[in-house]
């Protein structure tokens, strides 16, 4: 199988566990999903860097695997069970509509990226809107869900793309520098469960619609 | 130029560690005074050589202004500049370390920085050779003495402060002038360029060196503190505290004289006659004015900063004589008048400086400035008594102490010029005589006043009798200026010499000849004569005549009277309240001057002052409401409607105002690449 082939492919499965990391309801369920999700991106890493020869791609995806696939999963995970707002966890927007405007984004991506011309990604085109057309689902999650802890996924999906925008077009760069890329990540959802809990010990709830309060 | 550039650094030293030591004020004064000796010291290590071999020193630092040269030039004249600041900041900075306790808990440590920072300003100011940094460095100056100034923070130091602000400034802005014309004349605003207007091949139309003269003489004058323009002198130096007043009175207001010799002769070349006219007129009416309105006050530091503007009469007196010297092609005349108005100016700084940190001695331990609430301070703080006394001496000009020196170069300068050929000469020499004459007798009987009024008699209150002597380094301060003003003295013939050389390398001819002998008219033109051993010897001999009369006729005599005796009051029970006081002692004078008191009143800038900032509120007030009416409330009231519209945006989840983040970076990111091609 051609490598462009698989690349393109398996970034359409990332634009499919990203819907689901958004639609699914459970909070402990997403950060399963998004676990998912993050293996299917350190195959792609794996992948480019067999394709490309890039080997600090690989030392990259050992780290992405620690920091994404085991790590950020794991400490939301922890988070969900330490916090429970049943409320929080109805969506804001039918999954419908969710996929709808999931679908509307990959399509605007598949234009944003059409008039790219660069040797290096030309037969990664589908691949590099997935990773642009990412930034815009990890604002759709952020949008759509009421839990703001789940809101972090939206972070993470924002993440993902551009780890992925970054691997496509600068496959060659410094394994330290990627890692660097990767782990901030880490440090970032932290702040933001310090956040989450710091508001839940106050208010007791994780609902967008109650935090309105600094309102003028 | 290296111990420059150590004694700038040390000055800055002491205001940075003053700055951060704000939480622990002990410290802070003693390291803004030991650093602030330090430099002292190494200025003069600075000066002193560059004074004695006459050379000059210039070197270019770097300058972040394309339009400015940062020239540094260490001439004669700056060297002089430089000692005369040195001596006087060695004193008061040790003398500081403990009179600063008086301000612990009222911003100790912010005086510290404003002090250093002063000095180290004033010491830049006069080695900087280019227009730009001049003026800087004469900002920096003036607000860090108005810092000084209000130290006290009462309505009495704020408003003395605002005084001097505004005419410290508006001298400042006449000064700016006459720099920008001098820029226009020659190019450049580096003062080795100014210099070239002083030849004849490259000099300007009179009228218009005459006006950038006329501007830089009442710019400077307005710092020097002369009359017409002193009105925030006797102000604005006592609020200050008293190292600080030492400072301002002691060489601030000679930074004044400083920039009058710099543009009038350096610049220049006092190319016209009635320059120096102009300038011996307003020294002797500054003499006069000033130490007369000195002798009304019985506030003590008042009254020191009025004999500031009497003494910065004086040397303008002798800056005068030098220019006309200059000017009538007299050389011996120039020379002896710049002489005798630098040595003056030296010697002020040293007496001046002496009696303020007295005063502030005084003060420390009476916590009053009037003197008529002091009395009898001389048997409780012998020390400073006696410093005190030195320096009374020497600011009467007594022989054989420093300022009877100075003058007497000024009196033989105006001797000497009233030989002169012309009408105009012939005339004001000896008026100029008579006025540095009235002067000085005046001088003497205020400071019989201060001495007797402070320190003889008995005390007449409380605190004067309870008062003792101040802690060591204060007299230590004080103690370095009284020996200095009997070195200064005794030792002129061999510093005479070197402040010759000065005022020659001023006026670029060759040095005259002070040689040691009796005679008072030179009996050769390049020769000026005067040797205080001499003096000292015969005024010895004066002391014997009626020492050994008395011994000779003595004849039966009252047993010697004791200390603890009351003096005799007419057979009345003697009461405190019969010493003399300082009204009683100058009442006859007052009445006597009444026309020139009078003359004081009119020439206080503080009423028409007052009327021009109350015309100025009541137009304002009146043209306010035009403004709300028209301008500010239907801009108000726009803004208050559209607000209204705009609060739907406010709408409290913050994920909306995440979209209207994405909106903008989206919008932001399109703008350009759009647009950015047009």
């Amino acid at each position: 199988m051609n490598g462009d082939l698989l690349i393109n492919n398996l970034a359409g499965l990332l634009v499919v566990t990203s819907l689901l990391v958004i639609g699914v309801r459970k909070p402990k369920a997403a950060a399963v999903l998004y676990s998912l999700q993050s293996l299917v991106l350190v195959g792609i890493f794996l992948v480019i860097a067999d394709v490309a020869h890039a080997h600090s791609l690989n030392e990259w995806a050992v780290s992405a695997f620690i920091t994404k696939v085991v790590l950020l999963p794991g400490l939301l995970y922890w988070a969900f069970g330490k916090m429970e707002d049943p409320v929080s966890e109805k969506p804001e927007i039918k999954f419908v509509w969710i996929a709808v405007a999931a679908v509307a984004i990959v399509i605007a991506s598949f234009e944003a990226v059409k008039s790219v011309e660069l040797p290096l990604v030309a037969g990664l085109k589908p691949a590099l809107a997935v990773s642009l057309g990412h930034f815009f689902m990890g604002l759709l999650c952020i949008v759509s869900q009421r839990n703001i802890l789940k809101q972090a996924f939206g972070y993470c999906l924002m993440e993902n793309g551009s780890s992925l925008t970054l691997a496509l077009l600068a496959n060659k760069a410094p394994g330290l520098m990627e890692i660097g890329v990767t782990t901030d990540a880490v440090f970032a959802v932290i702040i933001m469960i310090v956040l989450a809990r710091l508001i839940y010990s106050k208010l007791n709830t994780l609902d967008v619609r109650q935090l309105t309060t600094m309102k003028g | 130029m290296t111990a420059l550039s150590v004694s700038i650094l040390l000055y800055i030293a002491g205001a940075l560690a003053s700055l951060a030591l704000n939480k622990a004020e002990n410290t802070a004064i003693k390291l803004s005074g030991i650093l602030g000796a330090l430099g002292g010291v190494a200025g003069l290590f600075a000066s002193v050589p560059t004074l004695l071999n006459g050379t000059t020193v210039v070197k270019q630092i770097y300058s972040p202004f394309y339009f400015a040269d940062f020239m540094i030039r260490l001439d004669p004249l700056a060297a002089f500049m430089v000692m005369v600041i040195s001596v006087l900041v060695v004193a008061a900075s040790i003398y500081s370390i403990s009179y600063m306790e008086e301000y612990k808990g009222k911003g100790a440590w912010a005086m510290g920085f404003f002090m250093n920072t002063f000095i180290a300003s004033m010491v830049a100011l006069v080695v900087s050779d280019n227009a730009f940094y001049f003026i800087v460095f004469f900002e920096m100056m003036s607000l860090a003495s108005y810092f000084l100034v209000i130290a006290e923070q009462d309505k009495k130091a704020v408003d003395a402060g605002l005084q001097y602000f505004l005419i410290a400034h508006a001298g400042s802005v006449l000064i700016l002038i006459a720099f920008y014309m001098m820029y226009r004349a020659t190019g450049s605003m580096n003062f080795a360029s100014f210099e070239t207007l002083r030849d004849t091949a490259h000099a300007l139309p009179v009228w218009e060196s005459s006006v950038i003269f006329l501007l830089a003489f009442f710019g400077f004058g307005a710092k020097a503190g002369m009359i017409a323009l002193h009105g925030w002198l006797p102000k604005a130096h006592p609020a200050a505290p008293s190292n600080g007043s030492a400072l301002m009175s002691g060489v601030m207001v000679k930074i004044g004289v400083f920039g009058i010799i710099k543009v009038g002769i350096v610049f220049l070349g006092a190319q016209v006659l009635w320059w120096g006219f102009v300038v011996l007129a307003f020294g002797c009416v500054s003499s006069v004015l000033g130490v007369l309105y000195a002798l009304a006050e019985h506030d003590i530091k008042r009254l020191l900063a009025y004999h500031t503007v009497e003494n910065v009469g004086i040397i303008l007196m002798g800056v005068g004589v030098g220019m006309i010297g200059m000017t009538t092609g007299h050389p011996v005349i120039a020379a002896l008048g710049l002489l005798g108005g630098l040595y003056h100016l030296l010697n002020h700084a040293v007496f001046k400086g002496l009696l303020f940190l007295g005063a502030g001695s005084i003060i420390f331990r009476t916590h009053t400035k009037d003197m008529e609430k002091m009395g009898g301070l001389a048997k409780v703080m012998p020390y400073t008594a006696l410093a005190f006394l030195i320096g009374t001496m020497a600011i009467s000009a007594l022989p054989p102490l420093n300022g009877f020196v100075s003058e007497w170069f000024i009196y033989q300068s105006l001797l000497s010029l009233s030989h002169g050929s012309s009408m105009a000469v012939q005339v004001g020499g000896p008026v100029a005589i008579i006025m540095l004459a009235i002067t000085g007798a005046l001088a003497c009987m205020c400071f019989v006043k201060v001495f007797g009024v402070s320190f003889c008699g008995a005390p007449r209150t409380e605190n004067a009798a309870n008062a003792k002597e101040v802690p060591a380094p204060m007299v230590m301060g004080a103690w370095i200026l009284a020996i200095l003003c009997v070195v200064l003295g005794l030792g002129s013939p061999w510093i005479a010499p070197v402040i010759s050389s000065v005022a020659t390398s001023v006026i670029s001819m060759d040095t005259v000849n002070v040689v040691q002998g009796a005679a008072l008219i030179p009996a050769d033109g390049t020769r000026a004569i005067l040797s205080t051993p001499i003096i000292i010897i015969a005024l010895s001999a004066l002391i014997l005549v009626p020492v050994l009369l008395v011994s000779v006729f003595r004849g039966p005599a009252l047993k010697r009277r004791t200390k603890r005796d009351l003096p005799w009051a007419c057979g009345y029970g003697y009461e405190g309240r019969m010493t003399v006081s300082a009204g009683g002692f100058t009442q006859a004078l007052r009445s006597m001057f009444a026309p020139l008191y009078t003359l004081r009143k009119i020439l206080d800038p503080a009423p028409a002052m007052n009327a021009v900032l109350t015309a100025t509120t009541n137009a304002a007030r009146k043209t306010e409401p035009v403004f709300d009416d028209y301008i500010i409330m239907p801009v108000s009231r726009l803004i208050i409607r559209l607000a209204d519209k705009i609060k739907v945006m406010q709408h409290g989840d913050f994920r909306i105002y995440c979209l209207y983040m994405v909106i903008a970076l989206l919008v932001l990111l399109f703008v350009p690449v759009e647009f950015g091609g047009m």
